[in-house]
């Protein structure tokens, strides 16, 4: 029997690797016992009770890498080309220190890999440099981040316009690029619309309601949703409506967003006029029209004759009843469209993002009338997911209203698509039986209409979540103006 | 004789003392093709190791992470100080800092930490170094103040961050971070650390009774103070276990035998707001 015993400084090879060595040697044949270890106290405490000698470890550092190997004379060589075959760098695939990461960790070595299209999501006062590092490696950028300053947000855009490439955002959380979904985004046809937005949820909603008279889209580009301020001038828009108008497949391009600054909202009307391609500007909001609308004006602009958008009705009567709407939302445009349509006939929405000043809620969002609120406001995500995917505020507030003699409708939206939450039904239906179930036991028939905004090939399933609502009492609706009005047909002219 | 060409680096807030102190030669313990170990080995030096990375490195939190220039070689010499890492033929300046420890509601953490153990146990038992239960017991005993197990065991395990050490060091740095590491357990593991495992882990083990963890194990337990659901936990755990061959596993079941302990819930002072990326799709 013979044995070697070798100290090697400087030599690392992975935890599992060294494991599998030692196994893969003390397997071969004529071999007694292998270790192959860092020589720590513990592991040389083993190789001793492996029966090799001491002395020859002596001075050992744990920072050498112990190698030894008793074995019958004729097997010791044979054994110890296979522990060097098996230690060599070339032998093993984890020779990276702490391995290999599942994906590259810097935009500098994503952009190693080649692309033209980087989606970055750091924290606001990180973005500026990662996009600016993109969009000079000639890449164009989806800027999901928030919190970038405004003049940073301009410098960038007049940087993407110098290299000819294009930022969306920041503040950009829904696109579709080359038929796939970026940040919240829903699963969509190919078709003949391509649309640019200032508003994600909102592109959502149209784009879903397209879905359902079966149109599709070539591209969604996000701008962000400050993009169309004074300060800006829409130079993302203004880029983003070129881009689309030279993409071939574009048969129609539209471009929609709350109501700009007018200056900005000229110039981009000027912009459309000019465009080779048919298209539609779509301005939504308080005074303007709504996003169920612009979708009829689209597909009327294709020759299509829209359908009405389908709802899902629940069981309880559609007679007025005394109290007050209830909106929570998590969508911003979802909230800003239904507070616009509610107000020209209820009057005054309090609002945590009201459409007047005088109409703000306090810090607990509580107000004794007609209310509504924007859970994904920066407000109320600080240090929490967004609401499209951690509803868990807004099912406790569910629960409040189920107690709350003054509600009279809960109006609710619901996001489906890639990005949000797997299965929003599965949470919001026990929440909404359960306060329509208090409600019930107080004398009180609490109206439950919600505004769902899915396409038909969605991830969570559209039917299957509208089913799951419909069945915990909810009345369903593909439209969010529609959702709204039905909600504010139950209220209006009832007694308070 | 050129001049020697110094590229910018961006450092670990942990090693910022020593790269800013006094010019100290350092040896490279060990080379890989993503690090190199610079050892240090003057006393008096709070942090004996410092982690030359490159870009797509584990950010490790005595690392300082480079873009440019050849990683030195085993054996080979550098000198660290006056603000610089030197090796033979590059030097790097840190321009940039980041700080491994975690800022969170401490809290919180505590309110929905235990949630970590049951993402790991659906881990296969294959993919940890020490023994799960193993681990915990270790964890466990160092909740309660009791130091003899993980005394026991660091060291063991036969790679350079051996993976009791990983679970040693998981559990510390939830200790330190909850303001429940006392003195007496830092400095008995610090002691051991220096003479019973590999300088490297040595100098992790102390950095992670700072609370200071790689970015991983950070963005771990910062979405369990923001009581994130369980899909985003297991997505930024999904990370965290794809460190090494079983490092992340090992270092995730130390964090998560300290946070287990939810008797120790409310305990914790708060040390700081939860930092986490929101935005507002509208």
């Amino acid at each position: 029997m013979s044995t070697r015993v070798e100290l090697r400084p400087g030599i690392y090879r992975d935890s599992v690797v060294l494991m599998q060595v030692s196994q893969a040697v003390a397997a071969c044949r004529g071999v007694a016992a292998a270790i192959v270890a860092m020589a720590t106290p513990l592991n040389i405490e083993i190789y001793e009770r492996l029966g090799f000698d001491p002395a020859a470890v002596q001075g050992a550092s744990p920072n050498d890498l112990l190698v030894a190997v008793r074995a019958e004379d004729e097997a010791l060589d044979v054994a110890a080309a296979e522990l060097e075959r098996l230690l060599a760098p070339s032998a093993t695939s984890h020779a990276h220190g702490f391995g290999l990461p599942p994906a590259p960790r810097t935009l500098a070595s994503a952009l190693r890999h080649g692309g033209s299209l980087a989606l970055i999501s750091v924290p606001g006062q990180h973005a500026f440099v990662e996009a600016m590092d993109a969009i000079q490696a000639g890449v164009s950028v989806m800027l999901f981040s928030d919190n970038v300053p405004v003049e940073q947000e301009i410098a960038l855009k007049d940087e993407a316009a110098s290299h000819d490439v294009l930022i969306m955002g920041p503040d950009c959380g829904t696109a579709v690029v080359g038929g796939l979904g970026l940040g919240f985004a829903n699963a969509l046809c190919p078709g003949p619309v391509g649309i640019v937005a200032a508003s994600g949820t909102g592109a959502q909603e149209v784009t879903c309601l397209l879905d359902a008279d079966g149109v599709g889209v070539t591209a969604v580009l996000g701008v962000g949703g400050r993009d169309l301020s004074a300060a800006v001038g829409g130079r993302s828009t203004l880029a983003a409506m070129k881009l689309l108008d030279e993409h071939p497949a574009t048969e129609f391009v539209v471009v929609l967003s709350k109501p700009p600054d007018p200056e900005v909202a000229e110039r981009v009307r000027a912009a459309a006029s000019r465009l080779s391609t048919p298209s539609l500007v779509a301005f939504v909001g308080m005074g303007h029209g709504d996003l169920t609308a612009a979708t009829a004006q689209i597909l009327a602009a294709l020759g299509r004759s829209s359908t009405t958008p389908p709802e899902w009705s629940a069981p309880y009567g559609r007679v007025p009843r005394s109290g007050f709407i209830r909106g929570l939302f998590s969508g911003g445009t979802l909230c800003d469209e239904a507070m616009a349509i509610a107000a020209e006939r209820l009057g005054p929405i309090a609002s945590n993002t009201p459409l007047q000043a005088a109409w703000a809620l306090g810090a607990d969002l509580r107000a004794p009338g007609h209310l509504m609120i924007d859970f994904g406001d920066d407000r109320l995500t600080a240090g929490r997911p967004h609401p499209m995917i951690d509803q868990s505020l807004r099912l406790e507030r569910i629960e409040q209203e189920g107690f709350d003699p003054a509600c009279a409708v809960l109006l609710l939206d619901v996001v489906l698509g890639y990005g949000a939450h797997p299965d929003p039904a599965h949470e919001l239906a026990p929440a909404i039986a359960a306060a329509r179930d208090r409600a019930h036991t107080d004398g009180r028939d609490l109206a439950v209409v919600v505004s769902l905004v899915g396409s038909r090939s969605d991830p969570q399933g559209r039917d299957v979540t509208v089913k799951s609502l419909v069945a915990a009492g909810a009345s369903v609706h593909l439209s969010n103006a529609s959702a709204t009005r039905t909600a504010v047909d139950l209220v209006e002219g009832a007694g308070r | 004789m050129s001049q020697l060409q110094v590229s910018p680096a961006w450092a670990s807030i942990a090693v910022g003392e020593l790269i800013c102190g006094q010019s100290q030669e350092a040896v490279v313990l060990a080379s890989t093709t993503m690090a190199s170990y610079l050892s240090v080995p003057e006393p008096g030096s709070s942090t004996p190791v410092i982690a030359l990375l490159s870009q797509d490195a584990v950010r490790l939190p005595i690392g300082v992470s480079v873009a440019t220039g050849q990683l030195p070689e085993a054996g080979s010499t550098a000198r660290i100080g006056d603000g610089l890492i030197v090796t033979a033929d590059h030097g790097w300046r840190p321009a940039r800092w980041w700080d491994p420890r975690p800022h969170l509601n401490v809290g919180d953490l505590f309110r929905h930490g235990s949630r970590l153990l049951e993402v790991l146990g659906e881990q296969p038992g294959s993919l940890f170094g020490l023994p799960l239960a193993d681990a915990l017991g270790v964890a466990d005993a160092l909740a309660f103040g009791d130091v003899g197990p993980a005394l026991e065991v660091i060291g063991l395990g036969p790679g350079l961050t051996p993976a009791a050490d990983d679970v040693v060091a998981g559990a510390l740095a939830v200790l330190a971070l909850g303001g429940r590491l006392n003195e007496r357990t830092r400095d008995a593991i610090n002691a051991r650390a220096c003479t019973h495992t590999t300088a490297l882990s040595g100098a992790l083990l102390i950095a992670a009774g700072r609370g200071q963890v790689i970015s991983q194990a950070a963005a771990v337990l910062t979405v369990l103070a923001a009581g994130g659901p369980l899909v985003r936990l297991r997505s930024v755990a999904a990370e965290l276990f794809s460190v090494g061959a079983t490092s992340g596993h090992d270092l995730c079941a130390g964090m998560a035998g300290i946070l287990a302990r939810s008797a120790l819930a409310g305990t914790f002072c708060s040390t700081g707001e939860v930092t986490t990326s929101t935005r507002s799709p509208r």
